[in-house]
Parts: structure tokens; sequence; C-alpha cells
């Protein structure tokens, strides 16, 4: 496969989605930005525009959101700016800019109602990192607080003076009583 | 109160007087398990828990709680991703009350299964919610002109320990 997949051809993008998943692929550790949420939550979202044209079919489920939905959204939003930009001829688009600086854009071509709406609140909430492939679940500030777990962890300190092997240390611990244990204890009469 | 619910108490602080219990009942052979189980003994290690679960000592503990069909250890400021879509909004706080385990620097305290939900507390934000990196799956067969090619992408909620904390042991 070449360093660079053409994407010209219908065959090149086939096969250059089958080395997507194995080759290399941005990944990262789970982030928030701005230390969101360790004293309080904040908002990320900083505005959102809404293009769409007025006229043309393509915008018809946007024109609707507006009209139906978007006043709500945005007096339960009062930290949010929003913009309805009315752009003639246009693909409608939804931009929403984050407080990290990074924006996103979803193309609302030929979307309804419902499914602009969805998108809509996916905009409203992200935190505006990138969506990558994540390396952990989880994302401590510190790894451990007992201390990493080791085979000699929590050995008795008496083996270190002692000469090893000794019966001592080297008996089978158990709490169950073994047969031969059991006969020793109660002796058969 | 919590006292009712820990099955066992691992104390790696060595008081004294626990070293000396220990070192006057030597069991017989090494092969028997012995259990330290009296008042004093109890007394003394709901103490220095008590002492190190202390707010003004400000100690960092750490918690395992069951989320999501998961455990996980958590502490102050970690974030977890969990999987799908959950009824909560960006900004909800919510407190996780399957606790199985809390543990500080010098000592660890388990539950069987669950320690009481009003003795530790483990508080979460909603930090974001977003869908995950589109994984693809391929198909293609040779001489049958079949080609598949899916995206699948799910979603994911993100959440924020904001503290861990436990009460003091009752005796």
């Amino acid at each position: 496969m070449p360093s660079v997949p053409r994407v010209d051809r219908l065959k090149p993008i086939y096969t250059a989605a089958k080395a997507l998943n194995f080759g290399w692929r941005f990944s990262d550790f789970l982030k928030i930005p701005a230390y969101n949420g360790i004293s309080r939550y904040t908002n990320q979202l900083h505005r959102i525009t809404v293009r769409f044209c007025k006229q043309s079919e393509s915008s018809v489920g946007v024109r609707n959101f507006i009209e139906n939905q978007l006043i709500e959204i945005g007096k339960k939003n009062p930290s949010v700016v929003i913009y309805a930009q009315p752009v003639r001829n246009s693909n409608p688009s939804i931009r929403a800019e984050y407080g990290n600086g990074r924006t996103l854009q979803i193309n609302a071509k030929n979307m309804t109602e419902s499914e602009v709406s969805k998108d809509f609140h996916l905009l409203f909430s992200r935190s505006g990192e990138p969506v990558v492939k994540l390396e952990s679940r989880q994302s401590a500030l510190i790894p451990s607080i007992q201390g990493q777990w080791t085979p000699i962890t929590w050995l008795p300190t008496a083996m270190n003076t002692e000469e090893l092997p000794s019966k001592q240390f080297s008996d089978h611990k158990s709490t169950s009583t073994s047969a031969t244990e059991y006969i020793i204890q109660n002796p058969p009469k | 109160m919590l006292s009712r619910r820990c099955a066992s108490l691992l104390l790696s602080t060595t008081s004294t007087s626990l070293r000396r219990l220990a070192s006057t009942t030597v069991p017989t052979s090494s092969s028997e398990a012995q259990v330290i189980d009296t008042d004093r003994v109890q007394k003394e290690v709901f103490k220095s828990i008590s002492e190190q679960v202390d707010e003004q000592q400000r100690n960092r503990l750490f918690a395992v709680v069951y989320v999501n069909g998961r455990q996980w250890k958590v502490s102050d400021g970690d974030l977890i991703n969990l999987e799908g879509n959950l009824p909560l909004n960006v900004g909800d706080e919510i407190k996780l009350e399957k606790v199985l385990m809390v543990g500080g620097s010098n000592f660890s305290l388990f539950g069987r299964p669950l320690l009481d939900a009003s003795s530790v507390s483990v508080d979460a934000v909603v930090v974001e919610k977003k869908t995950t990196n589109p994984e693809l799956k391929y198909v293609h067969l040779n001489h049958h002109q079949t080609k598949f090619l899916n995206w699948k992408s799910d979603e994911a909620t993100v959440i924020r320990i904001k503290s861990v904390t436990a009460k003091p042991v009752e005796q």
C-alpha cells in the first residue's frame, strides 16, 4: 500500500479502508480540556452557527428545526451563543466552536428535523476534543495510591535473613486440614 | 456501620499490640490459619482506619466501584469512559453507590460484596457525551464481486470522579 492512499478510485478506497484498522491511526488517552468537572462543570461549547438556505429542499429539516426547537434550546443554555445564518443556495451545516479553540462542523444536507436535532444535541454535549481511538478506558492523575504490587510486596521479612530453601517457608499453606494432619490430630482409638 | 459490612481488614501499619498478639500466640504449625478477632484488636484497627479516613488529614482515597457492567478503580479526578448513551445529561452530578472497596495508602476495606452506600461516597460528574472512533468491518470476497464496508461507531459517556470520601468507622 502506498504511504498516502489514493481516494480517487473505488478500489483504492476499499483497500485503504481495509488498512485503516490495522495501520497507523490517531490514538490518545482519555482527556477533558480545562480540568473540567474537577471542581465544577462548565459547558465547553461557546458558540454554534446554523447555516441554511431559506428556499432549497435540502435545508427543510434544518428550517423546521430552527422553527420548532432552536428557541427552546437557546433558552435552556444561556451560556451558548447561537447564530442562525441564512445563506442563499448553500448546503446547510451546523458549526460549533469550543473553549479549547476547536471547531466541529456537521453537514446537515437532506437531514430530517429529528436528525438535525440529534446532531445539535451531540455538539452541545461534546467537549471539543477530537474523537480518536482510546488507548485506555480510564485516565488517572495518580496511577497508584498503595504502590504497584510486586510478588514480594507482602512476603514476610523474616525470609530476608533465612537460608533458603528452609522448611518453614517451603510448607504448603492451606486453610483446610489434610488427611494426614487429621489423623495426627485425631488418632484412631 | 462500616464494621458490619466489611469482610476483612488489612492494616499495613503494624501497630505494636497487633505484633505482640501475633507473637504471643504463634500457631503450632505454619499450615494453620489464624484469625485475629478480638474486640481490642478490632477497636484498634477501626481507630486507625478512622484516622486515615478523616477529612482533616486530606489523605487520598481510592475506591472500586461497579459501573456499566465492570469494576473501576477510581480516585479523585479520574476520568472513566462508559459505553453507551446513558440516561444522563452533560453536567449532571451522580453518586456511584455500588462501592466494592475503599482504600488509602495504609489500609484497604472490602465489602462483601458492597460497602454501605451511606458510609462511602463516590461523587462524579458527567463531563462529555460523544461518539466513539469508528471501527471498520470490511469483507471482500474474491471473484464474487462482493464487498461490505461497515463503519461501526458507538456512543460513550465520559465521567469525572469528583471525590472519594468515607465516614469514620463507628465503634
